[in-house]
C-alpha cells in the first residue's frame, strides 16, 4: 500500500505544474537578484583600494634601511607599507584589527611574512614581492639570509570564512531557504485529502499513522530534492553559481529536505486550515531565514549571534557556503545533527497526530 | 474471540452516540443477515450517517456493541476491514488521479498487490462501466461518473458487506438506475448491503428489508409489507413507502445539520 500511495501522492504533486515551476524558478530569479543587489557589498570584504601593509624590524637589523626606501617608492602603486611598533605576539591581532593585508615581521636574522587570508589575492601578490625582494638581496649577497618562515594564512583560516562570491552565496542559501518551504508541495495532497474526505476511506481500511506519514513525507522529499537539484542547475544556468564537496552538500540538501517535509507537514497537522498552516510555516522559516543569512549576508554580522545560533537554516547555509570556499566545514556535524533532530522529533509528532486523526 | 451466529452480518446492541447533550443514536440495537439489502431511511438527523459511521468505525460509539461478522468491532476491527466496503456521501476521490489510479490507491489500502491489484482495478472499473473512462481525470468527469467511480473505489477488495451512504446524491436518472442495478448486482453475487437513502423509490425497489429511524432509534422495522401493516389496514400495493414514512415520522419539517448536529 505504501508504495502505490507514494507513487500517487507524487503524481498529485507532479500534476501542479504552476506550484513545481514556481519552486524550479523562483530559487534562481531570487539568487539573480539579491546577488547583483548585494554584490557590491559582499566585494568590501574581498578587494581594498590600495594594499595596506606593515612591518616591524628588530633594532640593529640591516633590512631596516632598505625598507624605508620601499616605502616610499611603492607608495605611488597603491601599496602602503607602515612601520608598527609591536611585538611578534601583538602582530596578530594588529592584522586584523588594521585590516591589513599583511604583516612583515625582521629580526636580523629572518622574517616571517605574515598573510591576511582575507585578502587572499593581494596577500600573495605581497609574499612573492618580499620573497622576490629577499632573494634578490640574497643573491647580490648584501645579507645573510637565515631562516624563512612564510605560514601565518593557515593560523588566520581558523578565525575566517573566504568570501564566497555573491551570486555563490546566495545561490547556496537562496536553495536551501526555498526548500524549507516546500512544504507546499504536499499541502496538495493534504488539501485533497481533507476537501475529498479521502481520509474517511483511511480510517475505514485502518491505515496506520505511521504508513499515512511515510506516504506524505516520502513523496514530498522526493519532490523538494528533485525541484532544489533542478534549481541548483538552473540557477547555475543562468547566474553560473557553484557549490563545493559535491557528495557532502548534496547529502545535506537530502537531509533538507527530509527534515523540511516533516517540518512541514507538522506544521499543517497542526492547524487544521491549510491556508493558515501554510502562511505559520512561511513565516517560521522566513524567521529562521533572516537570521540564517538568507536574506542578508550572515557574514555581515547584523543579527546578533545568539538569534543566529537558533536557526537551523545557520547552520544549513553556514556548511553549505563553507564547502564551497573552503571545501570544509566545522558546521558540518552539528548541521547534520540538527537536520536529523528535526526529522525525529517532527516525525514523532506527525505520527501521533494522523494516529489521533484516523482514531477521530 | 467467540463469533457469533454465522448469518448475521451485521449486530447492534444498544448502540448510542452523544456529542455533549445531544445524543444522534440512541441505545440502537439491529440485526442484518446475510444476503439481506438493508434501507437505513430516515428524517435529516435520524441519525442514519453516524449509524453508518460507527458500523465503518469512523466514529466510536459512546456506548454500545457492534459485531460484524461476528467480531467485536472494539477489538477486532482488523479482521473485519477487508470484508467491508464503505461508499461514503462524499465523493472521496482525488480529481486530480486517473480513475485506475484512485481505484488502484483505495484498494491497495486492503493489502492487495501486484498482478491481484491490476486484475481487481480493472474488474472495478468494469463493474460500474468506467472501463473506457479509466486514463480520465476524476476531475473531468459528470456528476453520475464521479458517484460510479466512488463506488469502484470500493469494491476492489471485494468486500462482503457493503455499506452506502446516499450513493445517488445528485445525480441524473440513468446514473441513478445504474447504481441501484450494480447494488442489486453485488447482492446477487453475495454481498451484504446497508444502504441508506431519501429517496423512497430506491429504497422500495432495491431493499429487501427497511428500518426507518427518527430521533435516533428505530421506530419500525420490517418489509415494505410489513412496515404497510404497521400503520394501515390498506393492501401493500395500495400505500407507497413514503407514506408510510410521513405516518410513521410526521410531516414537521426537521432541519437538522449533517449527523444531527
Amino acid at each position: 500500500m505504501l508504495f502505490i500511495a507514494i507513487k500517487n501522492n507524487l503524481k498529485l504533486m507532479l500534476r501542479n505544474k504552476v506550484l513545481l515551476v514556481f519552486l524550479l524558478v523562483a530559487p534562481a530569479a531570487i539568487t539573480w537578484i539579491l546577488s547583483g543587489v548585494f554584490e557590491d557589498m559582499m566585494g568590501v570584504y574581498s578587494n581594498t583600494d590600495t594594499v595596506n601593509i606593515a612591518y616591524e624590524v628588530e633594532e640593529g637589523s640591516p633590512y631596516e634601511a632598505y625598507l624605508e626606501q620601499l616605502s616610499k617608492e611603492m607608495s605611488s602603486d597603491q601599496i602602503r607599507i607602515s612601520k608598527y611598533n609591536v611585538t611578534k605576539e601583538q602582530v596578530e591581532e594588529t592584522v586584523k584589527k588594521q585590516e591589513l593585508t599583511a604583516f612583515l615581521y625582521i629580526t636580523k636574522d629572518s622574517y616571517i611574512v605574515y598573510e591576511y587570508d582575507k585578502y587572499n589575492t593581494q596577500a600573495h601578490v605581497v609574499e612573492n614581492l618580499f620573497t622576490t625582494m629577499f632573494d634578490q638581496l640574497h643573491a647580490a649577497q648584501t645579507l645573510t639570509m637565515v631562516n624563512k618562515t612564510i605560514g601565518y594564512s593557515e593560523i588566520l583560516k581558523l578565525d575566517l570564512i573566504p568570501m564566497a562570491t555573491s551570486v555563490n552565496y546566495y545561490g547556496i542559501i537562496e536553495i536551501a531557504y526555498f526548500a524549507m518551504c516546500g512544504v507546499v508541495t504536499i499541502s496538495i495532497v493534504i488539501r485533497s485529502e481533507r476537501k475529498n474526505r479521502i481520509t474517511r476511506r483511511m480510517q475505514v481500511a485502518k491505515i496506520s499513522g505511521m504508513t499515512m506519514y511515510l506516504a506524505k513525507v516520502i513523496p514530498c522529499s522526493i519532490a523538494v530534492f528533485v525541484d532544489m537539484v533542478g534549481a541548483s542547475i538552473l540557477s547555475h544556468l543562468l547566474v553560473g553559481n557553484q557549490y563545493g564537496n559535491y557528495t557532502e552538500s548534496i547529502g545535506i540538501l537530502l537531509l533538507l529536505s527530509i527534515a523540511a517535509s516533516a517540518f512541514g507537514i507538522l506544521g499543517l497537522y497542526l492547524v487544521k486550515n491549510i491556508a493558515v498552516g501554510i502562511v505559520l510555516i512561511f513565516s517560521s522559516v522566513w524567521f529562521m531565514g533572516f537570521y540564517g543569512g538568507t536574506f542578508q549576508n550572515y557574514m555581515m554580522n547584523v543579527v546578533p549571534d545568539q538569534l543566529r545560533a537558533i536557526s537551523p537554516l545557520y547552520y544549513v547555509n553556514r556548511t553549505l557556503v563553507e564547502f564551497q570556499t573552503m571545501g570544509k566545514s566545522d558546521y558540518a556535524v552539528p548541521c547534520v545533527c540538527i537536520l536529523v533532530g528535526i526529522v525525529l522529533i517532527c516525525s514523532l509528532g506527525n505520527v501521533f497526530l494522523m494516529k489521533r486523526e484516523m482514531e477521530e | 474471540m467467540e463469533k457469533k451466529k454465522q448469518n448475521t452480518i451485521v449486530e447492534l446492541n444498544g448502540l448510542t452516540k452523544r456529542y455533549g447533550n445531544k445524543t444522534v443514536v440512541d441505545h440502537l440495537t439491529l440485526s442484518i443477515e446475510k444476503g439481506e439489502i438493508f434501507g437505513l431511511l430516515g428524517p435529516n438527523g435520524a441519525g442514519k450517517s453516524t449509524t453508518m459511521n460507527m458500523i465503518c468505525s469512523i466514529t466510536k460509539p459512546t456506548m454500545g456493541e457492534i459485531h460484524i461478522f461476528g467480531y467485536d468491532t472494539k477489538k477486532d476491527m482488523n479482521k473485519v476491514k477487508a470484508k467491508l466496503g464503505y461508499i461514503p456521501q462524499e465523493l472521496a476521490i482525488h480529481g486530480n488521479l486517473k480513475a485506475w489510479e484512485n481505484v488502484e490507491l483505495f484498494t491497495s489500502m486492503y493489502g492487495i498487490k501486484k498482478t491481484a491489484l491490476k486484475e481487481a482495478v480493472e474488474e472495478s472499473l468494469r463493474f460500474v462501466g468506467l472501463e473506457d473512462k479509466r486514463e480520465g481525470f476524476a476531475k473531468n468527469f459528470s456528476g453520475g461518473m464521479k458517484r460510479r467511480l466512488n463506488i469502484a473505489c470500493a469494491l476492489g477488495h471485494k468486500p462482503e458487506l457493503l455499506l452506502f451512504d446516499e450513493p445517488t446524491v445528485g445525480i441524473d436518472p440513468q446514473s441513478r438506475n445504474f447504481i441501484l442495478e450494480k447494488i442489486k448486482e453485488s447482492n446477487e453475487n453475495g454481498a451484504t448491503v446497508i444502504y441508506t437513502s431519501h429517496y423512497m423509490e430506491e429504497i422500495e425497489a432495491i431493499c429487501t428489508r427497511i428500518g426507518i429511524m427518527d430521533n435516533g432509534k428505530i421506530i419500525a422495522i420490517g418489509t415494505k409489507e410489513e412496515l404497510v401493516k404497521m400503520v394501515s389496514d390498506c393492501p401493500a400495493d395500495t400505500m407507497s413507502l413514503e407514506e408510510v414514512f410521513l405516518t410513521l415520522t410526521g410531516k414537521k419539517l426537521r432541519d437538522y445539520g449533517e449527523g444531527g448536529l
